[in-house]
């Protein structure tokens, strides 16, 4: 088991590096910095950048932005979603307005914001109503998956509601539940740089990037390009960690 | 004395029982043997609050436990904890620690209460149940086929020890199965039902000492004659 996911490592390893080379390979052949500059540059910038309070203060402003409205939408979409995933009626009743949501392109929510809001605010709003359809989804279909048999055990025994819900309810759910903290905060990321670009807060990555892009500094939009996703990549593997790893100690598949 | 008196209980067209009266004195062992579907488990339900009647007045007391045909311990939470889980308004601290490890180790699983149940035979987590059955603070005890499922050593095993918690505690037991022998090892009434919609064919008093009835030679006549009643049905 040890030696499997040693491989899976060295496996995902060698594709990160298979990517660099393929881009080390393009900026050499294209020698054009201004279109495409190469990983070496791009990761001097991100060092150099890093030195700076100022990108810290940036990175931290999308940072606390993209969590709050995340956060924000994760307590809404329990609140619709249990309710939801138990009675067929509200389910019914809740389908279109999820797919309407869904199928509305994210620039739409984008400028309407702008429209309405300033700033930061654009963000929070734009980033809860992306989220929050995948989120609801998920909760739904957790529901489902909850099991009516040890509901039913814990009934027969006079457990407490509050505790049948955090005992029995939620981490039934937990699978579901670490499926849509990943790819909940993944869009939240991707959403909350675009909403950024247009409405130029005074902090954030997105109006960073835009910066970079009208001063044609490519290899700074890279640069932050490569900061977004190294949080993406933090976050996943906490999602990954606090939630995914008791269930499988659960289910057996891990020692504990 | 605990009872369903006159009880109606129709699923959509399908008509399970009509005006049913079961009675399952306190302290006694009521075995209720039928063929599927007949509305045994539904019985234990109604019993147990979880299903209502149609028609007929129930008998029966607030707390109730119940050994299920399957485990259902809950994967995430040690077997110490899924004791625990049911006994936490129900007793002091104190009390509910005692009661757990001691239902544990009554059901052999003393050295056991760490661990998980994905880490537990069959066998094991049947008993966990059974120690979380005993553990409840409950004056009667519905057990709805709980040995079914296990080969027939753990069953045997597990049928001794359910005998010696209960004669310690004398708790009103219902147990649901359509095993004669089974019936006969724990029933002091064994109640036959027929097929849907159920009635009360016969109801049998079984004398034989704790002690005596797994020994063939001596249940055999009860059980031959439990057996007849079945069939006439």
């Amino acid at each position: 088991m040890k030696g499997f996911t040693t491989n899976h490592k060295l496996l995902s390893g060698a594709s990160i590096a298979g990517l660099i080379l393929i881009w080390h390979s393009a900026a050499w052949l294209l020698k054009e910095p201004l279109i495409l500059p190469s990983p070496r540059d791009t990761l001097l910038n991100l060092l150099m950048l890093s030195g700076t309070r100022d990108f810290w203060r940036h990175l931290g402003s999308t940072l606390g932005r993209g969590l709050i409205a995340f956060g924000l939408s994760f307590l809404i979409a329990i609140a619709i979603g249990i309710p939801a995933g138990k009675s067929k009626s509200m389910d019914v009743l809740l389908r279109p307005l999820l797919v309407c949501l869904r199928s509305t392109p994210s620039m739409s929510f984008i400028i309407l914001a702008l429209l309405w809001f300033r700033g930061g605010n654009v963000s929070f709003f734009v980033i809860t109503l992306v989220v929050l359809p995948v989120l609801i989804q998920n909760i739904i279909e957790g529901t489902r998956s909850i099991d009516p048999e040890l509901r039913e055990m814990a009934i027969v025994y006079q457990v407490k509601k509050s505790r049948l819900l955090w005992k029995v309810d939620l981490p039934s759910m937990l699978p579901f539940l670490a499926a849509s903290v990943s790819s909940g905060l993944g869009l939240t990321w991707k959403v909350s740089v675009a909403a950024e670009v247009l409405a130029y807060p005074t902090w954030g990555i997105g109006t960073q990037m835009d910066t970079a892009r009208i001063y044609l500094q490519t290899e700074k939009v890279f640069a932050w390009t490569i900061a977004v996703i190294i949080i993406g990549l933090i976050f996943d593997y906490l999602a990954d960690y606090l939630l995914r790893r008791p269930f499988a100690i659960w289910k057996g598949t891990k020692d504990v | 004395m605990y009872k369903a008196e006159g009880i109606s209980k129709s699923f959509g067209e399908l008509k399970v029982f009509h005006e049913l009266t079961v009675e399952f004195p306190v302290a006694k062992i009521t075995a209720i043997l039928g063929p599927s579907g007949c509305g045994k488990t539904t019985i234990l339900k109604i019993m147990a609050g979880l299903s209502e009647a149609d028609e007929g007045t129930v008998v029966s007391t607030k707390l109730v436990g119940f050994l299920f045909q399957e485990p259902r311990l809950l994967p995430w939470l040690n077997i110490y904890q899924n004791l625990e889980l049911v006994l936490e308004d129900k007793l002091p601290a104190q009390e509910r620690d005692y009661a757990i490890k001691n239902s544990l180790q009554a059901v052999g699983l003393g050295e056991y209460y760490e661990y998980y149940p994905s880490q537990l035979s069959g066998g094991m987590k049947q008993r966990a149940a059974m120690a979380r059955a005993f553990s409840y603070p409950a004056q009667l005890l519905l057990m709805d086929e709980p040995f079914k499922s296990l080969d027939l050593k753990t069953r045997f095993q597990l049928i001794s020890d359910f005998l010696r918690w209960w004669v310690q505690k004398s708790n009103t037991v219902v147990v649901v199965t359509h095993d004669v022998k089974e019936a006969v090892w724990l029933g002091d009434r064994i109640l036959v039902l027929s097929a849907r919609p159920a009635r009360l064919i016969e109801c049998f008093q079984n004398d034989i000492s704790l002690e005596a009835r797994m020994d063939g030679e001596v249940s055999f006549r009860l059980e031959e004659a439990i057996t007849k009643a079945i069939l006439k049905s």
